[in-house]
């Protein structure tokens, strides 16, 4: 049964994205929100991208936005916060790291 | 020491939003700004994050404290140093919300830090 998990604290600041990795499985979903957008530039990104399908890699459209990173559509799929909201509700599981 | 002498820095460590560290640093900034405290403003780890150009706060509920920045100048508060390490690392150009920021490298950074008496961290 597949996971959601939910980002939110920066990979330079803490080990939390990098302990999240270390438990993800292929059909499990992350989302980057809050300071934890600031992994998309992050080496850590790439452990990610090879384990996961870009489809369930998402970043939280606002909250990229407003700390101003680019969201490059070859590393990530956008999500906006009603997405979120439905995904979230739709979700049996879900951890979140922070 | 003599007092006129004393100088304080700050280091900023943390990103701007999650956390009130960022806006509170600043707040204490201006304090000493506003009493001609000298004082110096040292951006490293996610601290950096606060200087980038472009941030757009309103779109999570937040008030724009960053805009505050451009009125350093005011307070004559002109010594503000970014470590290059910690943009490297995060894959940031030198792309600031403000000029007369000062990008150094680690021994560069350390040494101007040295010069402070008293080192507050947010």
């Amino acid at each position: 049964m597949s996971m959601l998990h939910l980002v939110r604290t920066s990979a330079f600041q803490t080990n939390d994205f990098e302990q999240c990795l270390n438990v993800i499985q292929t059909n499990d979903t992350i989302v980057l929100l809050d300071d934890g957008c600031y992994n998309l530039n992050h080496d850590l990104w790439q452990q990610a991208l090879n384990k996961i399908a870009l489809p369930a890699l998402y970043i939280v459209e606002a909250h990229a936005q407003a700390r101003a990173i680019n969201m490059d559509k070859s590393k990530i799929s956008i999500l906006s916060l009603d997405a979120l909201m439905a995904l979230i509700c739709e979700t049996e599981k879900s951890v979140t790291w922070q | 020491m003599d007092q006129s002498k004393k100088s304080v820095a700050i280091i900023n460590a943390s990103a701007p939003f999650s956390k009130a560290n960022a806006k509170d640093s600043l707040d204490v900034a201006l304090i000493f700004g506003s009493y001609e405290q000298a004082i110096s403003l040292y951006f490293q780890g996610d601290g950096v994050y606060q200087l980038i150009a472009k941030q757009q706060p309103e779109l999570i509920q937040q008030k724009d404290f960053l805009k505050t920045f451009a009125a350093l100048a005011f307070y004559d508060i002109e010594n503000i140093y970014v470590c290059a390490h910690s943009l490297n690392q995060r894959g940031l150009s030198g792309n600031f919300s403000i000029e007369n920021v000062q990008v150094l490298n680690q021994d560069d950074f350390s040494t101007s830090l040295h010069q402070h008496q008293t080192v507050l961290r947010f």
